[in-house]
This record gives C-alpha cells, sequence and structure tokens, in this order.
C-alpha cells in the first residue's frame, strides 16, 4: 500500500478512495473509481490526464457541487483539516466552499452571471463570509480587481460580464475566488479556454497571488509543461483512477507507469513550444460504462501480460513520495 | 434608447389606426342599415334617422373615417344610445372596481404564479413538481366562471367568510374593499398563474443548467440566493413577456369575472352594452382596451433593459 503520511503532517486535504458514480438513462457510470491522494497546505498539485479521466468530477466532488440529480460521490473521504467533507451537512458545506476552498473554471465566457456587475459578484462572496457591510465588500472587491491586474478597477467595478474580454472575465473570476483568501483553490484547466498569448499571464497570476496568500492550490491541466513548470508534486488520472503520483522532480525523472512514460515521450518539443492538448497515445480511451476487467490502460500498454487484463493494480510505493498502479512497474522503470 | 422608443410609439399608433379601422369598418359593413342595426328591431324611424344624423351616415366612408377618428382623438366617444350619457363618462365611472381588479390579480398572480414556476424548478422531476404542472394544467382549462361559482360555493355560501358577489368602492373602507376582491382575484387569477408558472419553470429550468449557477455554489451561495438573486434576473425576459401578452387574456376574463360576481365595472358595462346594442359604448370600450394592451406590451419591451443589461436598443 502507498503510505498515508508520506512527506510530513500538514495536510490540508486528504481524499480517500473517492468513488462518484453518474447515472445516466443507459447506466450507472463509475466516474471515479476510488482515487486517494493528498495535497498539502500551500503547495501546488497538479492533476493530470486525458479528456475524460475524471478531473472535474474529482474537482466538484470534493467542493459537492455534482449535478444533484445525475451524479452521486457512493464511497470515500475528502478528509479537510481533519473534518470528512462528505459528512457535513448542505448548509456547513456552503461555509466552505467560497471562504476555505474556492474554485476556478474552465470557461470564463459562462461562468459570470450576465445580469449582475462583477464588482456585485465579487462583492457577494465577501458577504456570504464575512459580516462587511455592502460598501466594504464593494471595495474589496475594488482591491481584488486591482490585485489580478485590471486596469482601472474603480471603472470595471461597475462593469457587467459581457464588457469584458475572456482574459478579463478570467481574471474576475480568479478575483472572487481568491476574494476570502480560501486555504485551497481548485483551478480547473483555468487557461484552456483563453488565447494563447494570455494564457502564461493568468498561470503566473494565480501563482503569484497563491504565494502572496500562501493558498494551496489544485491545478487541473492538459499541459505536462505547466505542471512541470508550476506544480510541486503531480498527479496522473487515467478512467478515473489515479496511475501515478510523485514529486514532479521524480515524475519527469523517473515516469513509472507505462500511460506516464507515454504522455511524455510524445511530450512536445520545447523548442517547439507549449502544446494545448495531452499528445495522443495510440488506442483508445476506454469507456467507463462497460466494466473493465483488469488494468483499464492494458488494452493500450506495451508491457501489459496476462494478470494485467485479469486484477486491477492498486497504488503501490515505487520509492519516497513516489506510487504508481502498475503490476510491471520496475520492468518499466528499467526499460 | 430613444430611437428605439420613438420606433415603438410609431408602430403602436400603427397598429392602433388598424385597429380603429377595424372597429370602424365592424359597424358600417354589417349587413344592413346601420342606424337601423343600432336602433333595434321595433325602433320609431325618427330614431333611426335621428341616429344616420348623428354618425354622418350620409357621407363617403373615407371622410366619416376620419370625422370618427377625430372626435375621439379629443376624447369624444359618442354617446351611449341607452342611457343617452357619453361613453368616456360611462366608462370612467365604471374604471375604479376593474382597474382594482385587475391590479391586484396582476399582483396576486405574477407572485403566485413565478414562485410555483420557480419552486417546480428547484425541484424539477420531484413530487412538487409534479403537483404543480397537474395544478397548472387544470387551472389553464376550467373555465372562468366555473372557478368563479365553485369558489363562490365554498367560501361565500358554505362557509360565510367572503362576500357572494358585489363591489365595495375603497372609500368604504380598505378591509370590506378587499374582502369584496379575495374570490373575484383568485378566480381570474387562477388561468394567469397556471400560464405564469409554466413559462417561470421553463425559463428557470434552462438558466439553473447554466455554468455561473454552478459559480455561484461555489461561492457559498444558499439556495434561496441561487434561486432569486442569481436564477430569476436571468430568466426574467421570458417571464415578463408572458405577463404582458397575458394581459389579453385578463382583459377577456374581467369581463367574465364581473359578471359572475356581479361586479359594476367596464367588463359589465361592455356586457349590458353588448346585450343593449349599445354600439358606441362598445366601441368606445374596445378602443380603450386595445389601447391599454398596446401601451401595456410596450411598457413590458422597454422594462426588458431593466433586468438585462446586455438588452439594448
Ligand atoms: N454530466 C455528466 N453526465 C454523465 N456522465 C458524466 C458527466 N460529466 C462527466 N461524466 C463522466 O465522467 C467522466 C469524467 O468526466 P470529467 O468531466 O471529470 O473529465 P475531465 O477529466 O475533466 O475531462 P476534460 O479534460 O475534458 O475536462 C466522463 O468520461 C464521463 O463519463
Ligand atoms: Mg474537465
Amino acid at each position: 500500500m502507498q503510505s498515508r503520511n508520506a512527506g510530513g503532517d500538514d495536510v490540508l486535504l486528504d481524499v480517500l478512495d473517492l468513488e462518484t458514480h453518474f447515472y445516466g438513462e443507459d447506466g450507472v457510470v463509475p466516474a471515479l473509481g476510488g482515487i486517494s491522494f493528498q495535497i498539502r497546505s500551500g503547495e501546488t498539485l497538479g492533476v493530470v490526464g486525458e479528456s475524460g479521466c475524471g478531473k472535474s468530477v474529482t474537482a466538484l466532488s470534493i467542493l459537492r457541487l455534482l449535478p444533484k440529480l445525475s451524479a452521486k460521490t457512493v464511497g470515500g473521504e475528502i478528509r479537510f483539516r481533519g473534518r470528512d467533507l462528505l459528512k457535513l451537512s448542505e448548509p456547513e458545506m456552503r461555509l466552505i466552499r467560497g471562504d476555505r476552498i474556492a474554485m476556478i473554471f474552465q470557461e470564463p465566457m459562462t461562468s459570470l452571471n450576465p445580469v449582475h456587475t462583477v464588482g456585485d459578484q465579487i462583492a457577494e462572496a465577501v458577504q456570504i463570509h464575512t459580516k462587511a457591510s455592502r460598501s466594504e465588500a464593494m471595495a474589496r472587491a475594488q482591491e481584488m480587481l486591482r490585485l489580478v491586474r485590471i486596469a482601472d478597477p474603480e471603472r470595471r467595478v461597475n462593469n457587467y460580464p459581457y464588457e469584458m474580454s475572456g482574459g478579463m472575465r478570467q481574471r474576475v473570476m480568479i478575483a472572487m475566488a481568491l476574494a476570502c483568501t480560501p486555504e485551497l483553490l481548485i483551478a480547473d484547466e483555468p487557461t484552456t479556454a483563453l488565447d494563447v498569448t494570455i494564457q502564461a499571464q493568468i498561470l503566473r497570476l494565480i501563482l503569484e497571488l497563491k504565494q502572496r496568500m500562501g493558498t494551496a492550490v489544485m491545478l487541473i491541466t492538459h499541459d505536462l509543461g505547466v505542471v512541470a513548470e508550476t506544480c510541486q508534486r503531480a498527479v496522473v488520472m487515467y478512467a478515473g483512477r489515479i496511475v501515478e503520483q510523485a514529486t514532479v522532480r521524480d515524475l519527469f525523472a523517473r515516469p513509472t507507469h507505462p500511460y506516464t512514460q507515454g504522455l511524455m515521450r510524445s511530450a512536445p518539443d520545447p523548442r517547439r513550444g507549449r502544446q494545448r492538448r495531452l499528445p495522443e497515445i495510440p488506442g483508445i480511451v476506454p469507456s467507463l460504462r462497460e466494466p473493465i476487467a483488469g488494468c483499464s490502460f492494458a488494452p493500450r500498454c506495451p508491457y501489459a501480460i496476462s494478470i494485467c487484463h485479469e486484477k486491477t493494480p492498486s497504488l503501490r510505493d515505487v520509492g519516497p513520495d513516489h506510487a504508481a498502479a502498475c503490476w510491471r512497474s520496475e520492468e518499466v522503470v528499467g526499460a | 434608447m430613444v430611437a428605439y422608443i420613438i420606433r415603438r410609439f410609431v408602430s403602436a399608433i400603427t397598429v392602433m389606426v388598424m385597429v380603429g379601422v377595424f372597429i370602424f369598418l365592424l359597424l358600417r359593413l354589417s349587413p344592413g342599415d346601420p342606424a337601423a342595426v343600432i336602433a333595434g328591431d321595433s325602433a320609431p324611424p325618427e330614431l333611426i334617422a335621428g341616429i344616420r344624423q348623428q354618425l354622418g351616415l350620409g357621407d363617403p366612408l373615407p371622410i366619416q373615417f376620419v370625422l370618427w377618428a377625430k372626435s375621439i382623438l379629443s376624447g369624444n366617444f359618442g354617446t351611449s344610445i341607452f342611457t343617452g350619457r357619453p361613453v368616456l363618462q360611462l366608462v370612467l365611472q365604471r374604471l375604479e372596481p376593474t382597474i382594482s381588479l385587475s391590479v391586484l390579480t396582476i399582483i396576486f398572480s405574477s407572485a403566485t404564479g413565478i414562485a410555483f414556476g420557480t419552486l417546480a424548478a428547484w425541484r424539477a422531476g420531484a413530487l412538487v413538481d409534479r403537483a404543480l404542472s397537474a395544478f397548472a394544467a387544470l387551472a389553464f382549462s376550467v373555465p372562468v366562471f366555473v372557478v368563479g361559482y365553485l369558489l363562490i360555493y365554498c367560501f361565500a355560501i358554505s362557509k360565510h367568510w367572503l362576500p357572494v358577489q358585489g363591489y365595495e368602492p375603497v372609500e368604504h373602507g380598505l378591509a370590506t374593499w378587499f374582502a369584496h376582491l379575495i374570490l373575484p382575484t383568485v378566480t381570474l387569477g387562477l388561468g394567469y398563474i397556471a400560464l405564469i408558472a409554466r413559462i417561470t419553470r421553463a425559463s428557470m429550468l434552462e438558466v439553473l443548467a447554466e455554468d455561473y449557477m454552478r459559480t455561484a455554489a461555489a461561492k457559498g451561495a444558499s439556495s434561496f440566493s441561487m434561486l432569486f438573486h442569481h436564477a430569476l434576473k436571468n430568466a426574467g425576459v421570458p417571464i415578463l413577456t408572458v405577463i404582458g401578452l397575458g394581459f389579453a387574456y385578463l382583459i377577456s376574463g374581467v369581463v367574465i369575472t364581473e359578471t359572475v360576481f356581479n361586479i359594476p365595472g367596464v367588463g359589465r358595462l361592455t356586457v349590458d352594452a353588448i346585450n343593449n346594442r349599445d354600439y358606441p359604448v362598445i366601441q368606445g370600450v374596445l378602443i380603450l382596451a386595445s389601447g391599454l394592451y398596446v401601451m401595456i406590451n410596450l411598457v413590458v419591451d422597454l422594462s426588458y433593459t431593466l433586468i438585462d443589461p446586455r438588452i439594448r436598443y
């Protein structure tokens, strides 16, 4: 088993065997098949994986923001500073959302309410979680806009989202998320929808503010390059499971899961700039609808032997603060 | 914005002219001698001649129309054949009960309809939602007079909680005024509530699935704030539209409700005028009601800008 106390005691978020299912017309989809990972105070954890592997579902499960009718977290624990979020009442959970755990979404164009000014929307977060008066909250909103480097914040607080560009709206989302100085910021592909020229700026802004506020960040991304540049540790997901987790240095030096290796082998040439999407690995991503026997990566895996098709490997320590879910990790690393 | 208002005004005037032509022709093109039609079956020839004189029926149609329109624009809607009093005066006298009933109904139905629709959308698929849908279907299909007599039977005859019928002006005291209007308001409002609730539910369902609703939840907003602060304003344009369009439904409902509850309002005036073939009164009421309808919808269109900042004219 993977050791639970790896790397110290300052664990902010401890996710244990988290299982989330979707209920569709054609049956149950186990979007998360029991994932475990930790985030320590102040660190940046990268979460990578191909589209549909469950990154967003993980984020939404933590904040309990899954669509009520079609999804449910059916098992596991989400310990935030020792308290299991899954056991909290809805009002208790509301006190945590936006105040102690905040989230930035992928789509800045549609994630702001079109009929309220951006100032109102930032101030609202402040007023929900503090006793601030409206004018104090608006002052805070202006201060946050300045912090995320929106020019002319005095005027911009009164803007509606449609009066702003995508990059500016994402800055507003960041301002809103950080207005109550949360302990954890979940950023779900915060730059994917933006212009390439703006992506780096937004990323740098998040990291700078995180540093200043001491916030831990769970950075969901398609981009291994971003993980290498910005994160201390990383989690690699495949088909609703974590297949490898390690410090970023270790992950790049000694990728131990064939899937991680595949991702890196086809990683973009740094001289040609960063790639937006993860590179293609031969084969297709398995459908979560049909139950998978054995390792879900086995059909695409060059190392697969018979056990891989029969039994699902669990995460095992392969080094200090480094775990992989692979029956053949020794051979994989040695190769 | 100013240009838009002017444009809307011009189109409103065009609509009114068309309504005017229609109402004008309604009488003149009906088979037979309009004067005889107006005067009724066993009218003496002198009366028919007098009416012919009053309507200027000897002139060519276009001239008749211009003269007719001119007098209406100067506030002269003609005189009632039955009572011999100016039509405008008759309508103004009957205005208070009708306005009381309409305004109360709009307030009551909008509040109830929006609340029901919001609740149904929030609990979509659940028992409350299905119960409300069933209620809406029923409320929309049962005729106004059936509802009216049923309510009178239950609340005024079986239990003597509310007056059976009639109207008390405001100056006789707010409490009696209100007591007399409760049953008529519920009667008239039921279908309107169903209409508003349906549109609210559909519009809210769409809005609740939007990304910004998840953002609001991620901030820690309460369900109440999510529904009424974040969602309702976004769902508002179709709701406001149906409230405006439903006004036509309200106008026809007022006539029936006033008859059922014996309220001496413009609706009753109209029914009486039709029974008496009092054409000048019918014409006057038709013109005033159409004018009101056109104006309400103009106000509704302009108020879109208040709820959605992206709408600019
Ligand atoms: N609304 C939904 N209804 C049904 N199934 C869903 C829904 N949302 C997600 N899923 C299931 O959960 C899986 C994981 O989805 P998720 O959105 O977490 O992927 P992701 O890793 O965030 O992908 P992307 O990189 O494209 O954002 C999907 O493959 C799908 O099977
Ligand atoms: Mg996603």
